[in-house]
């Protein structure tokens, strides 16, 4: 029995405060992104009959789980799952729909993620709580890292590697402005120079204020349902063709092999050969960017191009409007919005507009495959591959 | 004269981690080495992740290495580490094998690199605790 496009993603609706727009009511926000996707999709909550929601990753002061969800939304699904801290989380709450849906537990599953943690905490308190949560509490945080120090050290030994220069890490962030400038949405529309990155702060050498992705808040909502379905709804269905899922280490110091990772690889050829496809078929891609360097490196570890061709790739603009691999087509959460564990999801769900051809200004044309990844925890990543059949 | 007292944030000392830190106290970098494949690894465990045995033991490594990886970080994650921005964090490979976390230390900022050989010293930051750290060496 093969997995491949057994479930279609139907609805999806998302919530981008703008600047000076601050969410105040958590689960507002999440039963908001929630009704958007429901009405994209012709349904009402009543319809729903399974959840995955994934709780926001900063200390909130009362219970989040799926269930606390599923009271404030008024619904008793027999069917509840969550995607873990520690695994590639907003990747995997899309296969977990998958497999309620397969596995004939629920039919019409909504699948949530959403946070106000810029509102909550600040950016200054993100990113102080992120060091202190995410780091290793024994034999790393005591030592003073930066959460995106662990980016930093990756990227510091590919340059080490291959050369790859600060200037061609910065061309990541001028690429996500890039599109952004064509999303009405996107926080950070400004267009932005490789000479602005570099002369931005440095946080951890060799990355920039600039190099580092947004503090927003936000939230996301997806109406999944089985293929037999698919074509019920008011939208175009776009079909999950593949995915794959794999962690390495916990801490940036137990990773074994900076360059050349496994966890990445592994679950891009998982779900690659799950869709019956290869990297050069997609027609655009979201390699998850919480850093500049993350979308270089991504591309190796996916196979999109060869160990060390990442930073020269992307310098010559093929991920930009117009280039033959557009990624990131809303800007990323390098300038699109980011609130937090939410973040991949958006990028998820702008891969959907694409394959739906909803993308407006920013549209692929033509766009028929797209592949997304996500990194949860720190060290574990998710892939997913999505088609218009 | 009283040492000043440590703010930094310290070690969650775990059950696995007590002996390593007990260790650091008498100025020795502990790792583990396994009974039955010798391979070594770091941090302390109940099993061998080479092989998955239960025998492993202590090991007082050389204390000897070379920089895998390094960042220099110039905004403090806590009030705490101020004073010390610019500062290195790296990721250093002992000759053993293992591979751990640390300052480099006793060198400018723009001296250290991919490769360079270090050796651990032992920084008391507090009567009852010690931190590894490394500087460079000669090889």
């Amino acid at each position: 029995m093969t997995l491949r496009a057994q479930t279609a993603i139907v609805g999806i609706g998302d919530v981008v405060p703008q600047k000076g727009e601050p969410i105040t009511n958590y689960w507002g926000l999440a039963a908001e992104a929630s009704l958007r996707a429901l009405a994209d999709a012709g349904l009402t909550i009543r319809d729903v009959d399974g959840v995955v929601f994934t709780r926001s990753g900063y200390p909130i002061p009362y219970p989040t789980f799926p269930t606390n969800f599923c009271q404030y939304m008024g619904i008793t699904p027999a069917w509840m799952e969550t995607a873990p801290h520690g695994g590639a989380q907003m990747s995997s709450m899309i296969w977990r729909a998958a497999m309620g849906i397969i596995s004939g537990m629920a039919r019409t599953v909504l699948i949530v993620a959403a946070d106000n943690r810029e509102t909550r905490l600040s950016r200054h308190g993100v990113v102080n709580r992120i060091a202190a949560q995410n780091t290793d509490t024994e034999y790393e945080y005591p030592y003073g890292p930066l959460f995106p120090s662990a980016f930093a050290l990756l990227a510091q030994r590919h340059m080490h590697e291959f050369g790859t220069t600060s200037e061609q890490i910065a061309a990541v962030a001028v690429t996500a402005r890039k599109w952004a400038a064509l999303h009405p949405q996107a926080r950070m529309k400004a267009p932005l120079t490789v000479q602005d990155v570099l002369n931005s702060r440095m946080i951890s050498w060799p990355l920039h204020l600039l190099d580092i992705c947004l503090v927003t808040d936000g939230g996301g909502a997806a109406v999944m349902v089985g293929a037999d379905r698919a074509d019920d709804f008011p939208r175009p269905p776009v079909h999950l063709l593949g995915w794959g899922d794999c962690a390495e280490s916990q801490s940036v110091s137990a990773l074994p092999d900076y360059t050349r990772s496994r966890m990445l690889r592994i679950a891009a050829e998982q779900a690659l050969r799950m869709a019956e496809v290869t990297v050069r078929d997609m027609d655009v891609i979201f390699p998850y960017d919480p850093s500049t360097f993350h979308v270089i490196w991504g591309l190796e570890q996916m196979g999109f191009v060869g160990p060390g061709e990442g930073g020269p790739f992307v310098a010559e603009g093929h991920l930009a409007p117009g280039g033959k691999l557009p990624a990131n087509t809303h800007g990323g959460i390098m300038a699109y919005c980011h609130p937090g564990i939410a973040g991949g999801f958006l990028s998820i769900l702008e891969a959907v507009r694409q394959l739906r051809g909803e993308a407006g200004a920013r549209q692929v044309p033509d766009a028929r495959l797209a592949l997304s990844s996500c990194m949860g925890g720190f060290m574990a990543w998710g892939v997913n591959v999505f088609g218009r059949l | 004269m009283a040492k000043p007292e440590y703010v930094k944030p310290r070690p969650t000392i775990s059950e696995d981690g007590a002996a390593y830190w007990e260790a650091c106290r008498r100025h020795e970098l502990q790792i583990q080495r396994c009974a039955d494949c010798g391979g070594f690894q770091f941090p302390a465990r109940v099993l061998c992740t080479h092989c998955g045995s239960r025998r492993v033991a202590a090991h007082r490594a050389r204390g000897t290495g070379e920089v895998y990886a390094y960042t220099i970080v110039h905004r403090p994650p806590e009030p705490a580490f101020a004073p010390d921005v610019p500062y290195v964090v790296a990721v250093i490979q002992l000759d053993e094998g293992p591979r751990m976390m640390s300052n480099i230390v006793g060198c400018p900022v723009e001296q250290v690199h991919s490769g360079m050989q270090v050796a651990a010293v032992f920084d008391d930051v507090a009567e009852d605790l010690t931190l590894v750290k490394f500087t460079p060496a000669a090889k």
